[in-house]
């Protein structure tokens, strides 16, 4: 507001109330700063790396990590089997697992949302059997889709990534279906209906706007789930494949020497318990902001 | 009731017809010929019956008949790489994944759900936040980073545990149920007590790894439930009526908030069954998961058909009957709709 002549009580937005509650937690803070120094270095990832993810060096074997006696600063986590740098294929890494999860959400939240609307804005027995069989769909693990996937298609990044998709999108239709539907009983909707609104009208200017938080809170969930399946078909050798420096791949060829160079295993898998962790706190903290926001 | 009832033995059985008739589709999807991903065996090698002669004329709703009725008869096909009946597979190594996931959800439920109350109870304090941050970081590990991690410490650096399998090769217990432990105590071996501890220390590794996990899950749902419940009016009525703590707790909050977790519980289920699975592979456990995955390394289209059938009925069997559970328990939830 440029004009401050007068004293007018100011009413912050939904996001920034939002906002102001989130802040309030010293632990979503870190949260949200790890998730962001994560998407930086996915995003700057390969500018940053020393070293090429598959450029193998014979001199330097399973080095220790730096901090260690016969380590080298040269490589600052050590090396694996075949001399590559950890440091570097770990940050590729983020990049490729990371980046697989948020496109595969984004696929599974476009197609989920829009089915999860009209299941909740539609009634009847269409609706109905729409729900039972997701409902039934959304029992199903995981991993068996994978499977399943896996035999029809083959093993690749991109079959993981559908097989995962598929598995999410019951979970956004049905959460946004009990949303819809507990909002298409309100009565404004009641209200712009005697207005003489489409369908599409209410669900563009009526329902959307309230729909976008938990929309962004659903998302962020099935973020975590997504990396944690992704790196898990990765470590069972369902998704992607060795070549590709995948934190999940990672952790499995680390396992061949994990006796002698317990590093290999460790640093990727903290990698993901760290991503995954930031994704989670940022979620929750989201969550719990909104419902103080809306309680207060 | 009756109709809740009625509508989910409805259900169940809509959804077994789906996957039954999934499985047969996708033995035209998988790669290599239908008839032999459906029975393990090229035609020519098939006995002369009235199902073969319905694949080998492709009348194919016909077979799909004669499908239906193999599966309720037993004869599930052969695997085609190791060629052993796969409904004697089936039945030996259901029991390992069902005794795995049931001993790691009574562990997750017996810890999860009590801290749950207390944290409810005590929420926007001290322990409550603590117990809050232990339980993210629980959640935030990958299963199976945190079953490999559990193998390297314990197992290989102290020694105190045993990496893999599910029994030492010492004991030979004859297969009676399946169910390792059910199986030494109804066996006459003479060293029936070493078979039961070494029975025990080999299941300690994958329950723990497997209930970790669960654990945070459900205390995180339970504090949850706890606190709606909390707020509610008919809470601060009993208070105002001078009802003491205890009895409130019991009446009131155990009842609902019990009721209000069950629900969720039903839709960890498949997460609960894809980490079993996950953590069979790593441990060696001889159960469903590792012999799935194994088949898939193998492409072995007979077994990955007949175990994503089973696996998948056993699910939804356990996710509706749970779900059945709290819509008859709690009139108030919604009805159909």
């Amino acid at each position: 507001m440029p004009n401050k002549l007068y004293n007018d009580e100011q009413y912050p937005t939904p996001w920034g109330a939002t906002w102001r509650e989130f802040k309030q937690s010293h632990i979503a803070l870190s949260g949200l700063i790890l998730l962001n120094i994560f998407i930086l270095l996915g995003l700057l990832g390969p500018l940053l790396t020393p070293y090429e993810p598959y450029a193998q060096n014979f001199q330097s074997l399973l080095l220790p990590p730096s901090w260690q006696n016969s380590g080298t600063i040269m490589h600052v986590l050590g090396t694996d089997s075949v001399g590559r740098d950890m440091l570097s294929r770990i940050l590729y890494g983020i990049q490729v697992t990371f980046g697989a999860s948020v496109i595969l959400v984004l696929g599974a939240m476009l197609i989920g949302v829009t089915l999860g609307t009209l299941a909740g804005m539609n009634k009847g027995v269409r609706s109905s059997i729409l729900n039972h069989i997701l409902d039934v769909l959304m029992a199903i693990p995981t991993l068996l889709i994978a499977i399943i996937i896996v035999a029809i298609l083959g093993v690749g990044l991109s079959n993981a990534m559908l097989a995962i998709g598929l598995a999410l999108i019951p979970r956004f239709v049905h959460a946004m279906r009990d949303v819809v539907r507990t909002e298409m009983s309100k009565n404004y909707i009641a209200t712009a209906r005697l207005d003489g609104a489409s369908h599409w009208h209410i669900f563009y200017y009526n329902i959307l706007p309230n729909l976008v938080e938990h929309i962004i809170v659903q998302a962020t969930l099935a973020l975590s789930i997504a990396i944690l399946d992704i790196s898990a078909l990765g470590f069972l050798n369902l998704g992607a494949q060795t070549l590709l420096p995948e934190l999940g791949v990672m952790v499995r060829e680390g396992l061949s020497t994990a006796y002698i160079a317990p590093w290999n295993v460790l640093f990727p898998g903290l990698c993901i318990f760290l991503l995954v962790l930031s994704v989670n706190v940022v979620g929750d903290s989201l969550r719990s902001a909104i419902r103080n926001r809306l309680t207060h | 009731m009756l109709r809740t009832l009625g509508r989910y033995f409805n259900l169940f059985f809509i959804t077994l017809f789906i996957l039954v008739g999934l499985s047969f589709v996708l033995a035209f999807f998988f790669p290599g010929d239908p008839i032999f991903n459906l029975t393990g065996r090229p035609l020519e090698q098939l006995p002369e019956t009235p199902y073969t002669q319905a694949l080998a004329d492709e009348r194919w709703l016909v077979a799909f008949w004669f499908y239906i009725q193999s599966l309720l008869d037993g004869s599930w096909g052969i695997s085609t790489i190791s060629g052993l009946d796969l409904f004697d597979e089936v039945s030996t190594l259901l029991p390992a994944t069902i005794e795995l996931s049931a001993y790691a959800t009574i562990i997750a439920l017996f810890v999860g759900i009590p801290l749950g109350f207390w944290c409810g109870l005590k929420h926007h304090r001290k322990t409550d936040y603590t117990f809050m941050s232990i339980s993210m970081l629980m959640s935030s590990f990958p299963i199976f980073w945190l079953s490999l991690l559990l193998i390297l410490i314990v197992s290989l650096q102290l020694g105190w545990l045993p990496m893999s399998g599910r029994l030492s090769l010492l004991y030979d217990i004859p297969h009676y149920s399946g169910f390792i432990l059910l199986d030494i105590y109804m066996s006459d071996h003479p060293y029936r007590q070493e078979a039961f501890v070494d029975a025990l220390r080999h299941m300690i590794l994958p329950t723990l790894s497997v209930a970790f996990l669960a654990t945070a899950v459900f205390l995180r749902t339970t504090r949850r439930a706890v606190v709606d419940v909390l707020e509610k009016d008919y809470i601060a009525a009993a208070q105002t009526r001078g009802i003491p703590f205890w009895k409130i707790f019991l009446r009131h909050i155990m009842r609902n908030a019990l009721l209000a977790v069950l629900p969720l519980l039903a839709v960890q289920v498949s997460t609960l069954v894809t980490n079993v699975m996950i953590v069979e592979t790593i441990t060696e456990w001889p159960g469903l998961g590792d012999w799935l995955i194994q088949a898939i390394y193998e492409r072995d289209y007979t077994a990955i058909r007949i175990g994503m059938l089973v696996v998948s009925i056993v699910v939804v069997l356990v996710t509706l009957l749970i779900e059945c559970l709290s819509k008859v328990f709690d009139p108030t939830q919604e009805q159909f709709s």
